[in-house]
């Protein structure tokens, strides 16, 4: 038990707000070039704005924790993209279990649909919510790879290029998310009919 | 139209395009990054909400009750981290997270059990598990065993080498020679100590030292519980009940014979060494025969008999017996090789409208020849006469008496025996004919007559009935075999309509059957020298058969495309060749080989076994026309025969973005081989060896396939296989293992072969060998089994020399075994010499398949085993149950 209760300790450790410090230069140039591309992902995926500037946030704090941030390599981008698509995926469960819905979400809502009519518009709004709630109740890995897929629009080679495994990887996991997703969601119509 | 009635499917497309479509303004993502940052460079932040704070983690019923968080995907990361840490490491805690993945409840009681388990918990146990050991032993005579035959003494204490304790709650008594044990009494032998027991029945029980048994009795008959170690035991011959031997892990069920039963922690272990035993595990049942042995599990290796039973008393007798009967039965199968027969006038007069035609030779002359050389044996060998004293005395008149009919019967037969089979319309077989040639037909007349009375008589029916002139005759009553005897020609039937056939083409001194493509085939094979013979006339067989059973069309095109279709002749001769009995089996086509028939591809020279050591125990090898057409030819099957499965194999390419053809099959020379080269404990020394023309193509696939199963395996809560590189020596060495211990082997690329094995010395073993020559085409043993005719190369192989394991095997067990004399080690030595090795190989030609086999070593591993009329029977009685099932 005592090794566990280290590795525990380490965890938390990790997890601990460090003193303030100011950021070095680097992370601003790299917060002025990704933040655009951090925030939408983070919108997309949370469906709100508030909770896009958390992820902003959280994304950029954890990047300066690093003791060597990712130099500037190529995947740059698409290592914060990925970052930001799973720090919103954490928030999606946590608010998930808040139950906290934002004022902010009903004004996207109704911003969402675009040639609907006025019930339609409000259905539709109500199945993004609801597929944002399913996305967020898969698995880690599950989650990640179908925002990368179909809402980040990345192809199966890139992504298991970002996420570190193989193309047929990706393509499983995607076709048994899909599956799922859509028996849920026929679930989830006839429960609200 | 309403959500609700659109496609799911679609309704999800739409969904995901709409949020991939949503942003925010730019003056609305600048403000929060202005704001994000500004936090940022004051320190003022924190970083995104994780969980609910959640109590200290001090043990596994803390971890496991995060469990139902981690299945939902709720549990936050450092505690997912925390948890799937943990669970590499500890068994329990992963046994609960299966329990709960499969829909149980979150153990919190398990964890309460292992800390104490209640009396009413253990009591519901132990009455469950008596329960159903008393249902698995039970299931031949359902309830037989709940009753019980009255209390009494089941056995009684022969001898006592040692001490023997009889067990009870109340300790262990040791128990001396002549003592009584009743029912479900427990024994055990104590550390170098051994026991013979001997049951109510005469049966011995000869138990090793450390093992525990009880012996219980019901009305049907006796079980000894086996709990743990070696038992020989000499079973009497049980009259109406059973002998069986349980272990928790197999059931064995005899019926006078001697066999060994071990049983400990890894499994059992059955050995015959005289009779005959079935061994029932979990749901199947396999008859084993003596000087054969099975296990229960595959992690327990067989061990030379001898081995086996080296502790026993009378391990020299019992290793003795089995010798002589080994030498005998290799003798008598030298004595009963026929001769070759060049002609046959029974060809000529079997129906026209044969398909299959049997020809066996008239071994009355050997059998005899074989009965008094056993008669020989038995006088010079004690240990024969003693075997044969207990169990042959009862049936020795039986023998003599038919050995004296066969005498009779067999002695005015001509050479050879024949047996045809027609189709009829619906393409279903006819009753058969039986045919010979007789050589005193008076005499044989006669004693048919008396023969056939006294049978009659003996059933109470007219069961067979001799017909002068089956043409005018009219049927029996009842079913019957049919009886004709005619200028020297005999048949019979159970339809009087073939012998009427017969009658008329003795008249013609010709039947139909002459001029026909099969006729002139069979004719060919008699030509050659003929012993046993088979000929099958696949081209009226299957095209006739197909359409006179109305087969559709999808199933005629499913033939085509297999190729089989164009098949004419199969012929199966089993003949002596020098010394050995040779086996050939040869299928003819019409034309060129089509279809999935083509895959095997002509003789042609077999590099792979250069990979192969001179010392191999077990080889198979084949030449493959181009793998990338074969997987071609198989989705064309697929298409004409199933269609679906063609569709889910198209549909599985694209999710996984992987073509078969071209990045399994194309990689891949024509060559193959499997072998067992090295030592065989305590892993066996396989090695696979594969010719290929793309090495970095299938290193590819390979990799695909490891992530594929880590995938699969992932979704069962199971860690995946993992494919490890490593460079030595200038070589590429690749290891693929599975994290849970499971499985493991290494594979390396030489020269355009890929070579497997289970451990990388093999692989270093097998380059190895090739470099300096040391290979199988070099071995004696390989070159003695060649056969003699002009081919240089096959199209495939199976080569066993298991002599080769035993002799050494032999050797380590007589060195090891003090209680073994030399005489003994010499005997144990002799058997494994005589376990001769075996080849069966085929030749695929442009229009024919030829399979053969030299070398009659082993019985069962030679094509003459494989293909023996055991097999025959089988095939009859499966279309005879094919027939019931179609009426």
């Amino acid at each position: 038990m005592n090794s566990d209760s280290n590795k525990e300790n380490n965890v938390k450790a990790a997890l601990r707000d460090e003193p303030a410090m100011a950021p070095p230069p680097e992370i601003e140039k790299i917060f002025r070039e990704h933040h655009q591309r951090v925030t939408q992902a983070a919108y997309r995926v949370t469906g709100n704005s508030s909770d896009a500037e958390d992820v902003l946030q959280s994304v950029f704090l954890r990047l300066l924790k690093k003791r060597q941030p990712p130099n500037k390599s190529k995947n740059l981008g698409s290592y914060l993209h990925r970052a930001a698509v799973n720090a919103s995926i954490d928030l999606l469960r946590s608010r998930r279990r808040r139950k906290a819905i934002a004022l902010d979400d009903i004004v996207d809502h109704i911003q969402g649909g675009k040639e609907m009519d006025p019930s339609e518009q409000h259905r539709s709004g109500e199945l993004r919510d609801w597929l944002r709630g399913a996305v967020s109740q898969l698995s880690t890995q599950a989650s990640e790879i179908f925002i990368l897929r179909y809402i980040e629009g990345y192809g199966n080679h890139e992504i298991a290029d970002i996420v570190g495994t193989s193309p047929g990887v990706v393509a499983v996991v995607l076709h048994r998310t899909r599956h799922r997703l859509r028996d849920e969601l026929r679930s989830f119509l006839g429960g609200t009919s | 139209m309403s959500l609700e009635k659109r496609n799911p499917e679609k309704l999800l497309d739409e969904t995901l395009q709409q949020i991939s479509e949503e942003c925010l303004d730019s003056p609305q993502v600048e403000s929060a990054a202005a704001r994000v940052w500004s936090r940022i460079n004051q320190g003022d932040v924190t970083l995104l909400p994780v969980a609910a704070p959640a109590d200290k983690i001090r043990s596994c019923e803390d971890m496991q009750t995060l469990i139902p968080a981690y299945l939902s995907g709720t549990l936050p990361k450092a505690r997912t981290l925390l948890l799937e840490d943990h669970l590499k490491e500890c068994v329990p805690c992963r046994r609960a997270l299966r329990v709960a993945r499969n829909g149980g409840k979150q153990k919190a009681q398990r964890v309460k059990v292992r800390r104490g388990m209640s009396g009413k918990l253990v009591a519901t146990l132990a009455v469950a598990a008596m329960l159903l050991l008393a249902l698995g032993l039970g299931s031949e005579g359902l309830l037989d065993p709940f009753l019980p035959a009255p209390h009494g003494v089941r056995a009684t204490v022969e001898r006592v080498d040692g001490t023997l304790f009889r067990v009870s709650n109340n300790g262990s008594i040791p128990i001396q020679a002549g003592e009584t044990l009743e029912d479900g009494a427990e024994v055990r032998t104590a550390r170098g100590s051994r026991a013979i027991l001997r049951l109510g029945d005469g049966s011995l029980i000869e138990v090793s030292e450390r093992a525990e048994l009880a012996i219980n009795e019901t009305y049907s008959g006796k079980t000894i519980q086996l709990a743990r170690g070696n038992i020989i035991v000499e079973a009497a011959d049980q009259r109406d009940g059973f002998l069986r031997v349980a272990t928790d892990d197999c059931l064995v069920s005899v019926k006078g014979t001697i066999f060994s039963v071990s049983h400990g922690t890894k499994g059992s272990r059955v050995s015959v060494i005289e009779g005959e035993v079935a061994v029932r595990k979990r749901k199947e049942t396999t008859t084993i025969l003596a000087g054969q042995q099975i296990t229960t599990r595959a992690s327990l290796s067989r061990v030379p008999i001898a081995e086996e039973i080296g502790w026993s008393l009378n391990a020299s007798e019992h290793i003795r017996l089995m010798q002589e009967l080994s030498t005998l039965q290799n003798e008598l199968a030298a004595v009963l090789r026929p001769g070759l027969r060049h002609s046959s006038g029974l060809v000529d007069l079997v129906p026209g409208d044969t398909v299959v035609y049997l020809s066996i030779p008239n071994l009355t002359d050997s059998v005899d020849e074989a009965y008094q050389m056993f008669l020989d044996h038995l006088n010079q060998s004690p240990e024969l006469q003693a075997w044969w004293s207990e169990h042959g005395d009862e049936v020795q008149p039986r023998i003599e008496e038919a050995m004296a009919r066969l005498q009779d019967f067999g002695g005015l037969l001509g050479e050879e025996v024949v047996i045809a089979v027609s189709m009829n319309e619906h393409g279903e077989p006819e009753e058969p004919i039986f045919l010979a040639q007789v050589r005193d037909t008076s005499t044989f007349r006669s004693l048919l007559e008396q023969e056939v009375n006294q049978i009659n008589s003996e059933i109470g029916q007219e069961a067979l009935v001799i017909v002068a002139d089956p043409q005018t005759a009219s049927p029996a009553e009842a079913e019957a075999l049919y009886l004709y005897e005619n200028v020297g020609i005999f048949g019979a039937s159970p339809s009087l309509q073939r012998l009427s056939n017969l009658a008329a083409a003795i008249d013609m001194g010709a039947s139909g059957f002459v001029g026909t493509a099969f006729q002139q085939r069979l004719a060919q094979s008699y030509s050659e020298g003929v012993g046993y013979l088979v000929g099958v006339d696949l081209e009226t067989l299957l095209n006739e058969g197909l359409i006179r059973s109305q087969a559709g069309a999808q199933d005629q095109i499913a033939f085509e495309r297999l190729g089989i279709l164009d098949a004419r002749h199969l012929i199966i001769e089993r003949r002596p060749s020098g010394e050995q009995m040779e086996t050939r089996a040869v299928v003819s086509f019409s034309g060129e080989r089509k279809g999935l028939v083509s895959w095997l591809a002509e003789p042609g020279p077999m590099g792979v076994l250069d990979f192969i050591s001179a010392d191999a125990k077990v080889v198979a090898a084949f030449v493959v026309r181009d793998p990338e057409q074969l997987i071609e030819e198989l989705f064309g099957f697929l298409e004409a025969s199933d269609v679906s499965a063609l569709e889910d194999i198209v549909r599985f390419q694209i999710e996984k973005g992987i073509n078969i053809q071209q990045d399994v099959a194309a990689p891949f020379g024509g060559e193959f081989a499997f072998a067992i080269d090295g030592p065989i404990v305590p892993t066996p020394s396989w090695k696979i060896v594969m010719e290929v023309y793309d090495p970095s193509r299938l290193q590819q696939t390979l990799e695909w396939l490891a992530e594929e199963a880590a995938v699969e395996l992932a979704s069962q809560g199971r860690v995946g296989p993992e494919i490890a590189v490593q460079q030595s020596g200038g070589r590429t060495y690749y290891s693929i293992f599975m994290q849970d211990g499971g499985l493991e082997f290494h594979y390396t690329f030489v020269n355009g072969y890929l070579i497997a094995a289970p451990n990388r010395v093999l692989l270093n073993n097998a380059i190895e060998f090739r470099e300096t020559g040391y290979t199988l085409s070099n071995s004696p043993d390989f070159q003695a089994n060649m056969p003699q005719d002009g081919r240089a190369h096959f199209s495939a192989l199976v080569y066993q020399n298991l002599g080769s394991i035993l002799e050494p095997l032999a050797e380590t067990v007589a060195n090891r075994l003090g209680q073994i004399s030399p005489e003994d080690q010499e005997r144990i030595k002799q058997m494994a010499a005589q376990a001769r090795s075996t080849l069966m190989y085929a030749y695929a030609g442009s229009d024919s398949i030829i399979v053969a086999s030299t070398g009659d070593g082993l019985p069962g591993m030679d094509l003459g085993g494989l293909m023996g009329l055991g097999g025959l029977a089988e095939l009859t009685r499966d279309r005879n149950s094919g027939q019931r099932n179609r009426q």
